[in-house]
């Protein structure tokens, strides 16, 4: 078959260490390269291998691995199928992703919440079963963990959306604003009392005295 | 350590996806690839769309105008001034909440029961874009909440209805497309399940030092010093809501809260309505960006009904669907009602969590 849709799908998997084929992830910023795809759908590639990683594990340490997989492909195969969507004005593409991927996440919140339950109750994670932190963070982690699962299921979901995207996928304040497509006074807002919240629910449970409660770096 | 250092460090060790998921990821990519060309934007079909619509609702509009005779549907105090059909109803409102019988208030150890019935439309959107499919999904929660902040959420997912035969299948379609995965992909429709919440795990405000002077009351909510959100006179009438629903609020405190709300520009009088249990009320509304927020409120004991969100206009769905298929209200019809919120039992004080109201 001739044509771009053969070109994609005739591509050789690059490794996430990779530049690709023709240098493009040096090159070819994700607006371009997904302009570019609409002529060329092998273009897209830049922008997978730019990004899976991250909104991989983004996705993985909200829902956990399995689901992870299967939604980090999707939220790639929707963006593809709505690329002409995309607005070449944002340049960066996480944004976006990180929106479709919250969106395809949404149907699986009361997952989510179930499994943060789970961690609080039980103080094993359903999420990372097998990532076993460091000898010296275990204490630390065991300690404060489950308070934190509990707190994070205890959020309404816009809110725990917006302040994961801050913590997790770090994003600015207008870039999780695009994502969630909401007004940059409704991020500033919902991640407001979401840490609000959480300072409350920790502190509630016995938070370390002496802990402070400003943000390392405060509004990116 | 503070609490955002804290989340970082949560579950950080997660790793990168290794190589296999990255190849059968791109594999799927390619695969979707071949088979689905580039969207493009219709504007000219979607604007003649809405044009219609727009008819549309203004024909149901004049038509509820012509049935249920209200003074004033549309606000007659100006840009910015309350609208004071919608005023009156709030006076009203505040008579009866200020005459109402004090409600026992919980005390320690206590719960305040509520159950409530809830009915949500969803689009669902495969990754490979094949298979979409809009459905409306009922659902009931009983709730107790303790005044220490425990609880215990009983939630039941009834059975879904699909927007049209088309969608019934192709989500059909795509279950039988999932093959041995079908567990993990069919949602939990049918199924109950139970959530216990640890005490200062869930909001109960105590609202008993809160003013009930009308202006103290007003500042504190517009300041956003009571509940936090969002600033618009809009959010206002959400927020004063949500404290007449969510809170064991007196007699002098509700009346105090129909009152700011009657002072809030921009909230109005949708008429006399219906709920899902077949209750009379009559609905208060606020819009914001294409999206109205209606409130049913009983008119003998002025207590809320119902909540309802209605998508008046695509123009925001427009923008969300950017997100792809599944976005915010991408999938909205105007004129159509996407959530409803029904309270079939409120703010009876319980012993336990497991209690029911006699």
């Amino acid at each position: 078959m001739d044509g771009p849709q053969a070109s994609l799908r005739t591509r050789s998997p690059p490794s996430d260490k990779e530049e690709g084929e023709d240098g493009l992830l040096d090159t070819l910023t994700d607006a371009a390269a997904i302009t570019a795809s609409l002529h060329d759908p092998a273009r897209f590639e830049v922008v997978f291998l730019r990004h899976f990683g991250a909104i991989h594990r983004y996705l993985h340490r909200r829902a956990g691995r399995e689901l992870a997989d299967d939604l980090a492909a999707q939220t790639f195969a929707v963006a593809f199928a709505n690329r002409a969507r995309f607005d070449p004005a944002q340049v960066d593409a996480g944004p976006w992703l990180y929106g479709i991927a919250g969106n395809l996440l949404r149907t699986h919140r009361r997952t989510e919440r179930r499994q943060l339950l789970a961690y609080a109750r039980t103080g094993i994670d359903p999420v990372a079963p097998d990532e076993v932190p460091a000898a010296d963070e275990r204490l630390d982690a065991a300690a404060s963990a489950p308070r934190m699962a509990r707190a994070l299921a205890a959020l309404r979901d816009d809110d725990r959306d917006a302040l994961l995207l801050f913590a997790w996928a770090d994003l600015t304040y207008e870039q999780i604003a695009t994502a969630l497509d909401v007004p940059i006074g409704t991020v500033r807002s919902r991640l407001a009392r979401a840490r609000r919240r959480v300072r409350e629910l920790l502190g509630a449970s016995g938070q370390e005295p002496g802990a402070t409660t400003d943000p390392p770096g405060g509004e990116r | 350590m503070n609490e955002m250092e804290q989340l970082t460090r949560f579950r950080e060790h997660v790793p990168v996806p290794g190589d296999e998921t990255v190849a059968r990821a791109l594999a799927e990519l390619r695969i979707a690839g071949a088979g689905t060309p580039a969207k493009q934007p219709a504007p000219q079909r979607e604007r003649r769309d809405r044009r219609r619509w727009s008819v549309l609702l203004a024909a149901a509009l004049a038509a509820l105008a012509l049935v249920v005779a209200l003074p004033a549907i549309l606000p007659l105090g100006g840009p910015g001034a309350p609208d004071p059909a919608a005023a009156n109803v709030l006076h009203d409102l505040a008579q009866i909440a200020r005459h109402a019988a004090a409600e026992p208030a919980p005390g320690p150890g206590q719960y305040v029961y509520m159950e409530v019935m809830d009915t949500q439309t969803n689009l669902f959107v495969s990754g490979d874009a094949q298979y979409r499919f809009v459905y409306t999904e009922p659902l009931t929660q009983q709730r107790w909440l303790g005044v220490d902040g425990s609880g215990r959420f009983v939630t039941t997912v009834g059975q879904p209805t699909f927007a049209t035969p088309q969608d019934e299948a192709t989500y059909q379609a795509y279950i039988d497309s999932k093959g041995a995965q079908t567990d993990k992909w069919t949602f939990d429709w049918g199924r109950s399940s139970v959530e216990r919440y640890a005490p200062g795990d869930l909001s109960y405000r105590d609202t008993s030092s809160l003013p009930t002077d009308v202006e103290q009351l007003r500042r504190l909510i517009e300041d956003r010093q009571i509940v936090d959100g969002p600033e618009g006179d809009w959010e206002t009438f959400v927020l004063a809501t949500d404290l007449i629903r969510d809170s064991y609020a007196g007699p002098d405190l509700r009346a105090a809260l129909y009152e700011v709300m009657a002072q809030t520009p921009g909230i109005e009088l949708v008429g006399p309505t219906t709920d899902a249990a077949g209750r009379d009320g009559i609905a208060l509304a606020s819009t914001h960006n294409g999206v109205r927020n209606e409130v049913v409120f009983d008119r003998k004991t002025a207590k809320i009904l119902e909540e309802r969100m209605v998508i008046l206009s695509n123009d925001d769905a427009d923008r969300v669907s950017q997100n792809g298929g599944p976005g915010t209200y991408g999938y909205a019809r105007a004129g159509q009602t996407l959530f409803v919120a029904t309270y079939l039992t409120f703010g009876e004080v319980v012993n336990s969590d497991t209690q029911m109201p006699s």
